[in-house]
């Protein structure tokens, strides 16, 4: 490979540079040129904190647009703080206080943060005649049946048979988020879009589920690895879902779309074996069967996270149909990127929070559960 | 030993380059920060240009010691106009060598003994260290697993054989590997390297992969998942043995990776992860691909199936290279980085890869594959 001295100096140069910058500053040198979008837009997020909010905030910016962020003011950004000094910031609360939303204009609207009908109700009915598009970012829960592989977005809903129940549990709440879709399809009925995503992962996000996965295989050592390795999986990463949401605004798709990834089908083994890639560690993968884990009370989701076994109402959970979507466009970043920053992101947490994950399991409790399975192969 | 933030902006940009992202992120990948060596020494490179020597010319340099090459000024002579050069030629013309002292010398370029003879004997008295890159197929076969640099090596019945063949080739660097240590005794120091792979990689052997998986569909893959594979990154070898000077450390090493066991699936699905296609893999049984005359490591590169005296191919020792500090980049900075130098490549030179199989057979092969499944 051809080198020459001004491109050893330029390398040398690129990578003393780099290194001195800040770790988000990294994630956007890497999209050095987003272009800037042919109409710039005045977009409102409700919400823009928490998860999926910054990465839409920054990825707007980059595309040239107008930014207004409506929330109560608490939440912290771990990710891209930088683009909060970027936005205007109005200040009320969802549930109650829209008043600063009042006899104001924008193109657009995100609605990241309601999961309750009446939410959307009142901030969509106040903002129909003064917003052109509703962006509701709602679930693949919304779904009734995942018993199937192939699920499209034509797939039927839950229902739930008091509409006015405000109690967000495991059962209400992908009924309650199909109920948020309909408020908002009624009240902009040329104008809704409805993104439902899957396990949204990434650097930023406060659930820590995928997370486990790049932060357990990181640590190395012996792995305890969920069901069989050719068991599917799907999540979708809050930058590509971000850029999504940004790319059907500015497209105006009206229409309700899966969010979710990657392009083709993922098993465990591909998802666990590229996290590995990332790293250069002593590691070693343990496959331990469903059975066995139900058994020893290893629970699917929050402790082995990113997996259900595909059986029964759950035979299609993992195997959505994303072909509208990236029809659409959108678009995915390679697993080992998703893996790598959200590890980077990771490091930056404060230690008491890293050592306090809120899903994923156990070292202690993975290292009996392993020790079990051993004691078990060893009988025969 | 999780990933360090030097090997982030290598696989972040990397891996950006991958999609396509443009030049800048390139330059990021390959310009990794070194330090500098406590004692710069003057190093003696014989060879220097083909693929793992401009690898260890540029840590070298970078880590401040002063190199020379010595090489017939064939293979790419437009490569460091900073380097001192030496013109002369392995095979008979060692004239330019004569009367010079360095701290240590690289031995890259030789697979015949007298080549290695006739340099070790003329620079024994000037040179303080022998580093000589041999091989792993030095070794008879791996028929256990673990086996350590202590396993017996090829012999040759007639020593004085030059012509290097499939047959020879092993047997040739084993006496090669006898020729510095006889000429530098406990200042010779011997490293096997298995598969080399990476940016510049002339072979297209380990390549293939990366290259067939970004180009996505359905991928046919050998063997069992669970088949042991390894290979080394041509700029993890390349350090190494730059540091190997660095400590004036003889012995006999396997520099092999990744740090541990590595399957075939975990190396074709860590490459999937660099990209963003649409694809499958379908696994294909090593009898069924003997039969098909789909052939291990030339057509299905890296693996090789663990039977017939390979049963430890996979598994081979390197703990002793790691104990010594060889160090190892990710699995997907080295097929990002890959990818990248292969997609950088003309046209003509992709159109024509030297290994792997060729798509035409492997759409043939998994037609064939999926009629004997469907009537079973």
């Amino acid at each position: 490979m051809p080198t020459t001295r001004r491109e050893f100096l330029m390398m040398t140069a690129a990578a003393g540079g780099a290194l001195s910058l800040g770790r988000f500053d990294e994630a956007s040198a890497r999209q050095p040129q987003v272009p800037k979008a042919d109409k710039s837009l005045r977009i409102l997020i409700l919400g823009g904190t928490a998860f999926t909010g910054p990465h839409q905030i920054h990825y707007a910016l980059a595309r040239g647009h107008e930014v207004t962020i409506f929330n109560r003011g608490r939440t912290e950004p771990t990710v891209h703080p930088e683009v909060f000094d970027r936005v205007e910031k109005l200040v009320g609360d969802r549930d109650n206080d829209l008043e600063a939303l009042r006899g104001r204009q924008w193109d657009a609207v995100i609605d990241n943060s309601a999961s309750i009908p009446r939410w959307v109700r009142q901030s969509a009915e106040l903002l129909m005649d003064s917003v052109d598009i509703y962006l509701f970012t709602s679930s693949l829960s919304v779904h009734s049946d995942t018993s199937k592989p192939g699920v499209t977005e034509d797939g039927p809903v839950a229902t739930i048979d008091d509409p006015t129940i405000e109690e967000i549990t495991g059962e209400t709440y992908g009924a309650l988020k199909a109920l948020c879709e309909e408020e908002t399809r009624k009240a902009f009925p040329n104008g809704a879009i409805i993104v439902r995503p899957h396990l949204i992962v990434g650097p930023g996000d406060r659930s820590d589920r995928w997370t486990y996965w790049a932060v357990r295989i990181a640590r190395g050592g012996e792995v305890l690895a969920p069901g069989t390795p050719d068991d599917p999986t799907q999540y979708i990463d809050a930058r590509d879902l971000a850029e999504f949401d940004i790319h059907l605004i500015e497209q105006r798709a009206i229409g309700t779309y899966s969010g979710v990834g990657p392009l083709s089908r993922l098993s465990m083994a591909e998802l666990l074996y590229g996290m590995r890639a990332v790293v250069s560690n002593e590691i070693s993968f343990t496959w331990v069967d469903a059975d066995f884990l139900a058994e020893h009370e290893v629970a699917p989701w929050m402790e082995m996270t990113a997996w259900l076994p595909p059986v029964g109402e759950y035979a299609g959970f993992s195997l959505f149909d994303n072909s509208r979507a990236v029809a659409a466009g959108l678009k995915y970043r390679p697993l080992a990127v998703t893996a790598k920053d959200t590890l980077d992101w990771w490091a930056t947490l404060p230690e008491d929070q890293r050592a306090d994950p809120r899903t994923g399991l156990a070292a202690e409790k993975e290292a009996r559960v392993l020790a079990a399975w051993h004691a078990r192969q060893a009988e025969g | 030993m999780s990933t360090t933030r030097r090997e982030f902006l290598q696989l972040s940009a990397a891996a950006t380059g991958a999609m396509c992202l443009g030049g800048f992120n390139r330059a990021l990948a390959q310009g990794p920060a070194v330090r500098a060596a406590d004692k710069p020494l003057r190093i003696l490179i014989l060879g220097g240009t083909g693929f793992i020597g401009p690898h260890q010319v540029r840590h070298a340099v970078a880590s401040g010691h002063t190199v020379t090459l010595f090489n017939r000024r064939r293979t790419n002579p437009q490569l460091f106009p900073e380097v001192e050069k030496l013109r002369g030629d392995r095979d008979g013309d060692l004239e330019a060598l004569k009367g010079r002292e360095w701290d240590a010398v690289i031995d890259n370029s030789a697979s015949i003994p007298r080549w290695v003879r006739d340099s070790a004997q003329l620079l024994k008295d000037a040179v303080g260290q022998y580093l000589y890159i041999s091989t792993l197929s030095v070794y008879q076969g791996f028929p256990e697993p673990r086996m350590d640099e202590m396993a017996p090596v090829r012999t040759i019945d007639d020593p004085t054989i030059e012509e290097v063949t499939g047959r020879t080739y092993g047997a040739l660097k084993a006496l090669c590997e006898r020729e510095a240590q006889r000429a530098f005794p406990g200042r010779a120091t011997i490293v096997r390297p298995g598969l080399i792979v990476g940016p510049g990689d002339p072979t297209d052997r380990w390549t293939y992969w990366p290259v067939r998986i970004d180009r996505g569909g359905e991928v046919l893959a050998p063997g069992d998942p669970t088949d042991l594979v390894r290979y080394i990154d041509a700029r993890d070898l390349g350090e190494w043995c730059i540091h190997m000077l660095e400590l004036r450390e003889p012995g006999v090493y396997n520099a092999v990776g990744p740090r541990s066991h590595l399957s075939i699936a975990e190396m074709l699905y860590g490459i999937r992860a660099i990209t963003s296609v649409a694809i499958s893999f379908t696994w294909v049984n090593a009898d069924f691909l003997a039969e098909h005359g789909v052939r291990p490591w030339s057509d299905m590169p890296a693996w090789l199936p663990p039977r017939e005296g390979n049963q430890g191919y996979g598994s081979i020792s390197r703990a002793r290279a790691i104990e010594i500090g060889l160090t190892f980049r990710p699995l997907a900075v080295t097929a990002a980085d890959t990818l990248d130098w292969w997609k950088s490549l003309p046209e003509e030179r992709r159109s024509q890869p030297r290994a792997g199989l060729s798509a035409e057979r492997e759409a043939e092969v998994l037609a064939v594959w999926h009629a004997r499944r469907a009537e079973s």
